[in-house]
């Protein structure tokens, strides 16, 4: 197992299960990097209370696997397991890999001494075969994969030290370790996928929301079948507001143990309870409107307090820089993603690419689809608010604000590349790829979480001084133009609503924009002279 | 010929283009750019004016040549056609 001090407690409850299930010998290697020595203490009290476990620890380093990313309700410790094969004693075979919040509910020694028929490790699917499931694309896994869970993993020890070299995660996580929506699962899944052996989940690995879509009959056959629980999901039957089945599964293990002696056991079921009616209640309400569950957050982009409601954690992630953490903050717009926001966004993405590129459509996942999704709903909500949001690349400086319009292609990313190799840490990218820019008394230009490739952004608010219209030339050349000149490419480059009224409004607008900044057109290289030259002519200028 | 639906002239100060609308914006995201003649002639268009009637419209307003007066409306269409701007 691996935990940390604020997983101890429902750390106990699993352990205390496995042994009261299993008369046999057990050996319990905790991986942590910080439990108290108390809390080993106890561990290892309740071990050898039962006369027939034992705890060993294995400590890693504060901040291991600290850069990666979790989902809210999956912490770093889960990582950990992923140290198993260099923190393992050589003498260790085998091994049972069990998150704290599984509970084991009857004997597992046939099981664990299995023949493992020559795979590596066994474990349950939750998805059937040829089942897309949202990490194969993104981890470049085939998609006949069976998609594993890896709360329950039984590890042959030996064959990964003979089969796999030891630093294969490292690698991993080298290239793919921002892309994981399931941490170390998806991980575990990429280096596994064809070395598994299935286990029956409703055995071995049956999850407490999975128990959910049985009926009552159903499930008393399904408790008597099933030898490990799995409390997955973010809420778990420790917290008063579990609202799922089987809680006082985990309450009957929970209860002698002197970690939960302040825990009212009776109230506790009474809150379930609650939670439970308010829970279903809410199914009911919802059935058949809503297929996957929502995520929502708020953020603060462009002066505005937007809530955005989503499937994929890849939308939040993208906006980590703009989270609006005031809990009282008034929303200014609601955001609400659907599937059929997605199914556009793809649409409209294969309009755009040619024939060939359309065939291989370069790779992008549904996740990717739902942030650009994003980003065009939140794009034409913001028209109402005076917000344009422009394609080009906006950079301040000395807190005065350019930006570059051009094709696709042309080179802007180049062009103010060039700028801050020029002029250094004076250069921030306020957006690379599509700043924000409100226009009333002022122009400002605002930082956005959606940036194209390059992923340039910076969470800030300068005001415009001036648009620079960029072409490639033979020389580098800038002159100062008339805002009816910047007007065709300016129109071609600004998001465009398909509602005729706000349409006339991003027409009022750009038109005001002509009225308040300066145009310019910049013939230039890919070098440094041209960034010279443009910051000398636009920064003199205002 | 008429201007489809969703086919919108769209004015700032001086500037005057035609972008397209509702579905219409599915298949067209481009915009055209009218000049002050091509936007009188799309005013009248848009009022179910018929071809036949537009040189001689603009001979009366700005007081041109029917010869270059054909020739406009006959520019101005091009535009129109090559972008799918009209139907029957």
């Amino acid at each position: 197992m691996a935990f940390n001090s604020n997983y101890y407690k429902p750390a106990m409850v699993t352990i205390h299960s496995v042994l009261c299930n299993n008369p046999c010998e057990v050996v319990f290697y905790i991986i942590y990097s910080s439990l108290s020595a108390a809390e080993k203490e106890r561990l290892q009290e309740l071990a050898a209370a039962s006369g027939h476990g034992r705890v060993e620890f294995l400590e890693v380093p504060e901040g291991t696997f600290g850069d990666l990313p979790t989902l809210s309700w999956i912490s770093t410790e889960t990582y950990y397991r992923l140290m198993a094969q260099k923190l393992l004693p050589e003498s260790v075979e085998r091994i049972l890999w069990l998150d704290a919040d599984m509970i084991v509910l009857q004997n597992i020694e046939a099981f664990y001494h299995q023949d493992m028929e020559g795979m590596l490790l066994v474990a349950c699917s939750y998805g059937k075969e040829g089942a897309y499931h949202e990490s194969y694309r993104q981890l470049t896994l085939p998609a006949d994969t069976r998609y594993f869970n890896a709360g329950m993993l039984l590890y042959d020890m030996k064959a990964q030290r003979d089969f796999l070299p030891s630093d294969v995660y490292e690698d991993y996580l080298r290239v793919f370790g921002q892309r994981l929506v399931y941490g170390d699962q998806d991980v575990l899944n990429a280096v596994f996928y064809r070395c598994v052996k299935y286990a029956e989940l409703k055995e071995y690995n049956l999850t407490t929301n999975h128990v959910e879509k049985f009926s009552p009959e159903e499930r008393r056959e399904l408790l008597k079948n099933c030898r490990i629980l799995h409390y997955n999901g973010s809420i778990k039957p420790w917290s008063e507001k579990y609202p799922f089945v089987w809680g006082y599964l985990f309450q009957k293990y929970a209860e002698v143990l002197p970690e939960y002696a302040e825990v009212d056991f009776e109230e506790l079921k009474r809150k379930h309870k609650g939670a439970r009616r308010r829970y279903l209640n809410y199914k009911k309400k919802r059935k058949g409107e809503e297929r996957w569950l929502k995520y929502s957050f708020v953020v603060k982009i462009a002066g505005k307090t937007i809530r955005i409601t989503h499937f994929h954690p890849a939308v939040f992630r993208k906006s980590r820089a703009y989270l609006e953490n005031r809990k009282d903050a008034e929303i200014d717009i609601e955001v609400k993603l659907t599937e059929e926001d997605i199914q556009y966004e793809k649409e409209q993405y294969k309009k755009s690419c040619s024939p060939e590129e359309r065939d291989n459509c370069s790779g992008l996942t549904d996740a990717d689809y739902e942030v650009a999704a994003a980003n065009r709903k939140v794009a034409e909500a913001l028209v109402e608010h005076d917000v344009l949001l422009l394609h080009g690349a906006a950079i301040s400086v000395d807190n005065r604000a350019y930006l570059f319009v051009a094709k696709s292609g042309t080179g802007k990313t180049t062009h103010i590349n060039l700028w801050r190799e020029l002029l250094g840490e004076k250069v921030v990218v306020v957006n690379g790829d599509k700043p924000f820019v409100q226009v009333d008394e002022n122009v400002t230009v605002y930082g956005s979480p959606w940036c194209g490739k390059e992923d340039m952004n910076t969470n800030c608010a300068v005001k415009l001084a001036g648009v620079c219209l960029l072409e490639r030339g033979e020389e580098n050349c800038i002159r100062k133009i008339e805002f009816s000149e910047a007007f065709p490419k300016l129109m071609s480059s600004v998001y465009r609503s398909k509602d005729e009224e706000k349409m006339q409004k991003i027409m009022r607008m750009v038109g005001t924009l002509g009225e308040k900044v300066a145009f310019y057109r910049l013939q230039c290289r890919p070098e440094a002279e041209a960034a010279k030259l443009a910051y000398e002519v636009m920064g003199e200028e205002a | 010929m008429k201007i489809k639906t969703g086919f919108k002239l769209m004015r700032v100060g001086i500037q005057k283009i035609v972008v397209a609308v509702e579905q219409r914006a599915e298949e067209f995201n481009g915009m055209i750019r009218l000049n002050e003649t091509g936007c009188f002639l799309w005013e009248l268009l848009e009022k179910g004016a018929q071809r036949g009637e537009l040189a001689e419209a603009l001979v009366a307003e700005y007081g041109i040549t029917p010869e270059s007066a054909t020739a406009d409306v006959d520019a101005f269409f091009d535009t129109l056609l090559t972008n799918g701007i009209l139907e029957e």
